[in-house]
């Protein structure tokens, strides 16, 4: 059979060809799904040197598993699951923690949100708001998410960046959309805290 | 005493989803949680255009070179073709097995050797020839 890499076939055509024998087309399906992939392997694994390996490990367990995959979820979402279930096994390998444990757990960390008055109040000369706006925000940003957990640096990502909804990032990640919720906004909050942090001590 | 939004609903805010009514009411009146609400609203805007990260080599050349080599499919058509002439050729002995004999018996040894060897290289040439013809086939198929 031929396979021309512009031709628009669907996830379920692509599938079948790479389960038929065709691996010429299992390239398409890493072209297809390299961005989540990419964005979950660079999130979770700080080590850059780790991190081709990883993606590759990840590709290679698709592609081997590849014929019991019956479309229960998206394709992108299967792979994405494989990749985050990857990284996690490289975590637990090199005996790192997902999530800080110095932090209060999801729930706890949701329920003080919704109670407590804001814990970030900013002085009276300070805008938050022109101080977001700095050229430099993404360098700055950029630093930020590399310093928080890997889960916390994951669901942003997927969330903000990735665009992928609570259910999918549950899917992915195996977590319940409520917990998905809890870590993403614990996460947020303390992204911003740091930022403001960051932008507290150029001031002086 | 004014309570100002919490962190929870400034990020609900933020995202554009509906805030309690108390909430509600407050935040247009309140400047301290309108910037704060910028600030987040800010922060999430300036995550989605962060760049996205990206591997310094092809990753779809680099998993395909490493993909092990396909499994040659059980050759089912040589299988059948083999049967069928040993079929035949059983049919033919069955058959005429009796009228055989005594012909085979006629000839010399060195002459009855020589044909079986020739029959035999003539079979073994046209099997080979049909396992090629069915490889060739195969790649064709699979990646043409």
């Amino acid at each position: 059979m031929s396979y021309s890499p512009t031709s628009h076939v669907t996830d379920q055509q692509l599938v079948a060809q790479v389960v038929g024998g065709n691996t010429a087309a299992f390239g398409q399906l890493v072209r297809r799904t390299e961005g989540l992939v990419t964005q979950l392997v660079f999130k979770m694994i700080r080590h850059p040197a780790d991190r081709p390996d990883v993606a590759q490990e990840v590709y290679l367990k698709v592609f081997k598993n590849l014929a019991g995959f019956k479309f229960q979820a998206k394709l992108s979402t299967w792979v994405g699951q494989i990749a985050y279930n990857t990284c996690l096994h490289y975590l637990e390998k090199k005996q790192l923690v997902l999530v800080d444990l110095a932090e209060p757990a999801p729930e706890d960390a949701a329920e003080e949100g919704r109670r407590a008055p804001p814990t970030l109040v900013a002085g009276p000369d300070y805008d938050p708001e022109a101080a977001l706006f700095d050229q430099d925000l993404a360098g700055i940003l950029g630093a930020a998410i590399e310093q928080l957990p890997p889960l916390y640096r994951t669901l942003i990502s997927l969330y903000h960046q990735q665009e992928l909804s609570y259910e999918e990032i549950g899917q992915i990640t195996s977590l319940p959309d409520g917990t998905v919720k809890n870590y993403l906004f614990r996460a947020r909050q303390v992204l911003k805290q740091r930022l403001l942090a960051t932008y507290k001590r150029n001031d002086l | 005493m004014t309570l100002h939004l919490s962190e929870y609903d400034l990020q609900l805010a933020a995202e554009g989803a509906p805030l309690p009514v108390a909430a509600a009411e407050h935040l247009p009146s309140c400047p301290r949680c309108q910037a704060q609400l910028a600030a987040y609203q800010q922060l999430f805007a300036a995550t989605a255009s962060l760049p996205p990260s990206a591997f310094d080599f092809n990753l779809a050349a680099a998993v395909l070179a490493q993909l092990p080599p396909p499994k040659p499919a059980f050759p089912w058509i040589l299988v059948l073709v083999g049967g069928l002439v040993l079929g035949m050729v059983g049919a033919f002995v069955a058959l005429f097995g009796s009228l055989l004999v005594p012909v085979l018996q006629s000839l010399s040894t060195g002459l009855g050797v020589g044909v079986a060897l020739v029959i035999g290289a003539i079979v073994a040439g046209q099997g080979l020839e049909l396992l090629a013809q069915h490889r060739r086939q195969m790649r064709q198929l699979t990646f043409s």
